[in-house]
């Protein structure tokens, strides 16, 4: 919203549709442009007495979703 | 109206559906606190553009249907600028209607999900199969060489979903689902479920049942000796809030699959950790379930951290 410099709703989903943060929980996440879906950081944990522990940081991986607005492919 | 601009002096309307109640309390309890400590943060440093936030948080007692009516209060009542919230598909659908639908209020879900949702209005903060059951299986399947699964599941477009790319995901990777099965979400006894994944003799079960039946369903499991035998349970969707609601010896060796962990220990994640231990201490935690995925969306509309 900051980047948008309006509060306007046109203007927050243009700026949300790329955001992006350097520093979050888990790592970076960005918003795939078009997509409304965001790369994360993603880990396999394993519970280990009450608790869980990291076995593999897959590190980022993209969503894969399809674009916003676009008609759902059925079959 | 949605697209109007705020006039300077206004504050911006934040609305929250928190399932602070019911079967998924602890998860709501959590939201609402993160909701909280993300808005309190951003208001220190100034707000938006100048503008105050104002949160505006409703129970939505994990009900579809009490979570669409105070959906629509918040859109319609309390005219927020945008909607967070929801955890089950089932109620993102039920909020979609009032909010994005009726109300052409921007959106956002913070869990991770079955995909496919491409509404204009809606943002997804949490990951979908491609980043879950793509990577993760066939990671299982060659560090545990577990090639059967079984699909214990509850009845909800989530699990039908997502089991659909388990599928292909296990086939394409030379493994095959010996079982799939839905139940209604309160369902408690599984005991004829639990003979059924001992007679196939799959190597893992896949688990999409959630609260409130997971809990049975997991102890059922444990007993029967599927776990002692050598069996993997899968649930990616479990977080250190979902470990409290069970005996730790019932999930033991547990598989999942998320963005966030308590244990990831870059510095960021580990400070958001300690001011979220020190503002909330109790068992309502900051997890990847949700939690950590609302904060990211909330701090994503500020100014760089």
């Amino acid at each position: 919203m900051t980047e948008a410099g309006s509060l306007t709703q046109e203007d927050v989903i243009a700026a949300l549709d790329h955001a992006q943060i350097a520093e979050g929980p888990g790592g970076p996440a960005v918003m795939m442009p078009g997509q409304h879906h965001a790369r994360l950081n993603m880990y396999i944990a394993q519970a280990r007495d009450g608790r869980f522990e990291i076995v593999e940081n897959l590190g980022p991986i993209d969503p894969q979703e399809r674009l916003v607005g676009a008609p759902v492919l059925t079959g | 109206m949605a697209t109007s601009p705020t006039a300077a002096t206004d504050h911006i309307k934040v609305g929250l559906i928190a399932d602070q109640t019911g079967p998924l309390s602890f998860v709501g309890l959590a939201n609402a606190n993160v909701a909280r400590m993300v808005v309190d943060d951003l208001n220190a440093d100034g707000g938006l553009l100048g503008r105050h936030l104002e949160l505006h948080v409703e129970d939505s007692a994990t009900d579809d249907d009490v979570a669409a009516g105070k959906a629509r209060k918040l859109v319609e009542v309390d005219r927020v600028d945008v909607v967070f919230g929801g955890i089950y598909s089932s109620t993102r659908q039920a909020i979609k209607g009032p909010v994005v639908i009726g109300g052409k209020t921007l959106y956002i879900y913070p869990e991770q999900y079955e995909g496919q949702e491409s509404d204009p209005l809606i943002f997804c903060t949490g990951p979908g199969p491609a980043q879950q059951v793509d990577p993760f299986i066939p990671w299982l399947m060659e560090r545990t060489g577990a090639k059967t699964f079984y699909l214990p599941s509850a009845d909800y477009i989530w699990p039908h979903v997502l089991n659909a790319r388990v599928r292909e995901v296990v086939t394409a990777n030379g493994g095959t689902i010996v079982g799939e099965e839905y139940y209604p979400l309160d369902h408690t006894d599984y005991r004829a479920t639990v003979e059924r994944i001992a007679g196939s003799g799959a190597d893992a079960v896949f688990n999409t049942i959630v609260p409130p039946g997971v809990t049975p369903f997991f102890e059922q499991l444990h007993d029967s000796g599927f776990t002692s035998r050598g069996g993997q349970l899968i649930c990616t969707y479990f977080d250190e809030n979902f470990l409290n609601m069970v005996p730790a010896a019932h999930v033991e060796g547990l598989y999942g699959c998320l963005d966030y962990y308590q244990a990831v220990d870059d510095m960021f994640s580990k400070k958001l950790l300690t001011q979220y231990d020190a503002l909330y201490p109790g068992d309502a935690q900051f997890t990847g379930g949700t939690p950590a995925r609302a904060c990211t969306a909330g701090y994503a509309s500020g100014p760089p951290r």
